[in-house]
């Protein structure tokens, strides 16, 4: 398997669309550069630069040719968790050196809540068809942000769990991994 | 008769239609599309839930009057991204073999997505209507402050104006780039940031080419140590906080505002103009730059 998958490092890295990834890294450089001076900015960009890096993981594990590699022993999660290695190498480390660096508590609680939304937003699309569970998958770490920023007020468990990515990483994460490695296996 | 056939005989009927009438059509066609999409009935939701937390919330003096051009971010990202859509059907190969031409089907398009910015436009006038029915609302803080004020109509138009941004953005978007995940994420990081985080862009200097203006501008006009009740009694004033430990004068400038909503108009066009096929996009961009670029130096003149 492993020897199978490093020969399909170049022409699967070769299919990637990388203008979104270059476009998502260009756009966290130039906000982190606009806003320099702005402390209160700062935190926006953390969760701005999860949301979006976590949705191009997500996005990137689609395949144009699925249907047709269907067919190979490979299995999909093995060339899932291929493209996803190639990919994500580029976009967490700009997130980290251009938004992580500057956050009060450093890099690792951002890394976190990257994890835990792409986790989630796999774990999504593994329990779906195709196309549409990578659409959905993708759409998710946006949603949950944007309803984190805009619906925080919100009193009680719903304004707790619009939260938990941010203050429940580790367990959604876990939880999301479990439900990739579930999915992965029907 | 073969299918080919019958087709060859009605290309040459569609063609020589009026050109009105195929706009129409599929004008009428893209709005049907539109109004049945889940994506409107959750902006609409998001709109009115973050409406009436500006309404309730007592954080600070004027959230609710400064708030209502933001109120409407998820509407403004249901509007760009149902655009997209309708944009990005324009890169199917099979609309080579249309009997209409790019710039027809475009017009149609734009126009069927007329619709959606009706649906914004009632749902501000909602929004304000509310608002007028309860007296008007809190603005200021003590010794300047009133709790009957109005949005002036330039401020009502503006997120009339932003739909058409959304629109315009939504169009380019998604005649232009090919990934749908990367329109995705561009429409949403583009109105998180100028929609849903609106005090990013209110500084002076940039405050003129921003999307969501917040009314009323802050002007400073004495240090935190000094007497508010020395500052003229008709000014609507802000106290000192964390953010901005001065005393500030509120101003509400229809002029502004109105120049706002010309940047506005411009900016939709330039955009909507680079959505269009390129023989066709001169005018509307020439007329578009020189709207944005008056508008912005009237901003900059006007300005408080």
């Amino acid at each position: 398997m492993i020897a199978v998958l490093t020969q399909a490092v170049r022409p699967t890295a070769r299919t990637i669309a990388w203008r979104p990834v270059a476009g998502v890294a260009a756009g966290l450089v130039l906000l982190s550069v606009l806003l320099v001076e702005e402390d209160r900015a700062q935190m926006v960009m953390a969760w701005l630069g999860a949301a979006v890096t976590a949705s191009l993981l997500v996005a990137a594990i689609r395949d144009r040719a699925s249907r047709l590699l269907a067919a190979v022993p490979t299995p999909l999660s093995a060339r899932r968790l291929l493209r996803l290695a190639i990919v994500a190498p580029v976009p967490v480390a700009v997130l980290v050196l251009v938004v992580g660096l500057r956050q009060p508590d450093g890099p690792l609680p951002l890394l976190g809540d990257v994890t835990a939304l792409t986790l989630a937003g796999l774990g999504v699309a593994s329990w779906m068809a195709d196309e549409r569970g990578v659409a959905w998958g993708a759409g998710l770490p946006l949603a949950w942000v944007a309803g984190a920023q805009f619906g925080n007020s919100s009193a009680g468990a719903v304004g707790d769990a619009l939260l938990w990515w941010h203050t429940d990483s580790l367990v959604v994460g876990a939880i999301a991994a479990g439900c990739v490695l579930l999915g992965a296996r029907r | 008769m073969s299918a080919g056939a019958a087709l060859a005989v009605e290309v040459p009927v569609q063609a020589s239609a009026p050109r009105w009438r195929v706009v129409r059509a599929l004008a009428r066609q893209e709005a049907r599309r539109h109004l049945r999409s889940p994506m409107l009935p959750l902006g609409l939701a998001g709109f009115v839930y973050l409406a009436w937390v500006t309404r309730t919330s007592d954080d600070w003096s004027g959230i609710e009057y400064g708030g209502m051009p933001g109120a409407g971010v998820t509407l403004f990202l249901g509007v760009s991204l149902l655009v997209a859509s309708s944009f990005r059907r324009e890169r199917a190969g099979l609309v080579e073999d249309a009997p209409t031409g790019e710039t027809t089907r475009a017009t149609g398009r734009l126009l069927g997505a007329g619709v959606l910015v009706l649906v914004v436009a009632a749902a501000t006038a909602v929004q304000v209507m509310v608002m007028r029915a309860g007296g008007g609302v809190d603005l200021g803080d003590e010794p300047g402050r009133t709790l009957h004020a109005h949005h002036t109509l330039p401020e009502v138009l503006q997120p009339v104006c932003v739909a058409l941004v959304a629109v315009a953005l939504g169009a380019l978007l998604g005649r232009r780039v090919q990934q749908r995940a990367a329109t995705t994420i561009a429409l949403f990081a583009f109105w998180y940031l100028t929609a849903g985080i609106t005090w990013l862009f209110q500084a002076a200097p940039v405050r003129p080419w921003s999307i969501v203006m917040v009314h009323p501008v802050e002007v400073r006009v004495g240090p935190h140590s000094a007497d508010p009740l020395t500052f003229p009694e008709e000014w609507l004033l802000s106290a000192p906080d964390a953010y901005e430990p001065f005393w500030g004068r509120l101003v509400v400038s229809p002029e502004l505002a109105t120049a706002h909503d010309m940047w506005l108009i411009g900016l939709a066009c330039v955009l909507v103009a680079f959505a269009l096929p390129r023989r066709t996009r001169g005018r509307l961009l020439v007329v578009g730059g020189m709207v944005a670029a008056v508008a912005v130096i009237a901003q900059y003149a006007v300005a408080p």
